[in-house]
């Protein structure tokens, strides 16, 4: 898979991983990189800026927090950050199986993103 | 020079947001440099990895200038609305201190035409510095912030911060007002315009373009 394409939902990508619990940067990282099971290549410094910039949205809160005697920034996703998630999957879901349809052999991609 | 040192060589914009970008970005290389210990790598090797893993410094600053530049366009447009959005209270509706200064207005034609620019400029401005709150913050959801905004911030600031002025001046001298009003608009309107004028001159700053990355440039 060409990791442009992952790129350009970074923004969800970034929003599913907090869907349950808050994290930190590095954390949620991890997490990208385990999901998309290697595939999202990206130089990582990359990704903090789009948390800020979703910070700024409103979609995620930070706050700074003690843990394991380091200070971290610890994301966690908003009100507003768990609707535009559930948009986002339902807009991947219609794209997903229109293309699918298009393309032919795949009767149901959805919904398996993020 | 250490690769944390040599990002924050590369940023300009608030000290604030600046230190925690680079102590959020320190602690992720921390991290990963422990992570690739605990596999395995010797403690050198491991740090280079996770400082590759991170990014060029001129890619992540780039990124990162972007990030400031927005954070600096926010503060800008705060202090702009908040020098104008008392403006007409203060001057006509409410406490009027114009009317309170002379009485009546001066029914000249040079005074009605300084007095109607003002309002429409006035008011256009402060719709402005409300429309650069809004893509500061939530406008992000629609339109992503960047560097071009944070310049439309500052340069909507500076062009308040010579006209708003000049246009009292005029509207002072066509009035024939004396020491004491003057002094009145240098306390509510000037003094905050220079405030978000110096916010406007960073903000110009931590906005300019990154020059194009070039082949083989250090890290």
């Amino acid at each position: 898979m060409k990791a442009d394409a992952l790129r350009g939902h970074l923004d969800a990508l970034i929003l599913a991983t907090l869907e349950h619990s808050p994290l930190h940067g590095y954390a949620i990282i991890e997490a990208l990189a385990a999901r998309s099971g290697g595939e999202l290549d990206l130089p990582t410094g990359t990704v903090y800026p789009a948390l800020r910039r979703l910070e700024s949205a409103g979609y995620l809160r930070s706050d700074w927090s003690e843990e394991t005697g380091r200070r971290r920034r610890t994301y966690t996703l908003s009100r507003a950050g768990h609707k535009q998630l559930a948009a986002a999957r339902s807009e991947w879901t219609t794209f997903s199986r229109v293309v699918g349809g298009l393309l032919g052999g795949i009767p149901d991609a959805g919904p398996g993103f993020p | 020079m250490t690769y944390v040192a040599r990002l924050d060589a590369a940023l300009v914009g608030p000290r604030r947001a600046r230190r925690d970008l680079l102590q959020e970005a320190a602690d992720h290389l921390d991290d990963a440099t422990e992570a690739l210990v605990g596999a395995g790598y010797p403690e050198a090797e491991a740090r280079a990895r996770a400082e590759a893993d991170f990014g060029p410094v001129d890619v992540v600053a780039a990124g990162y200038q972007t990030t400031l530049a927005v954070a600096a366009s926010r503060r800008t447009a705060w202090l702009l609305l908040a020098a104008l959005i008392g403006q007409p209270f203060l001057w006509d509706e409410g406490i009027d201190l114009i009317g309170l200064a002379h009485g009546s207005a001066p029914g000249t034609r040079t005074y009605a035409v300084l007095n109607e620019t003002i309002e429409v400029v006035g008011g256009l401005m402060l719709l402005g510095a409300v429309a650069a709150v809004v893509a500061a913050g939530i406008g992000n959801r629609w339109v992503h912030a960047g560097r071009r905004i944070a310049r439309a911030t500052a340069a909507l600031t500076l062009v308040a911060v010579v006209f708003l002025p000049l246009n009292a001046a005029g509207l002072l001298t066509a009035s024939a007002d004396g020491p004491a009003v003057w002094c009145v608009v240098l306390v509510l309107l000037v003094l905050p315009l220079l405030v978000a004028a110096g916010s406007a001159r960073h903000t110009l700053a931590a906005a300019a373009p990154t020059p194009p990355r070039t082949a083989g440039r250090a890290q």
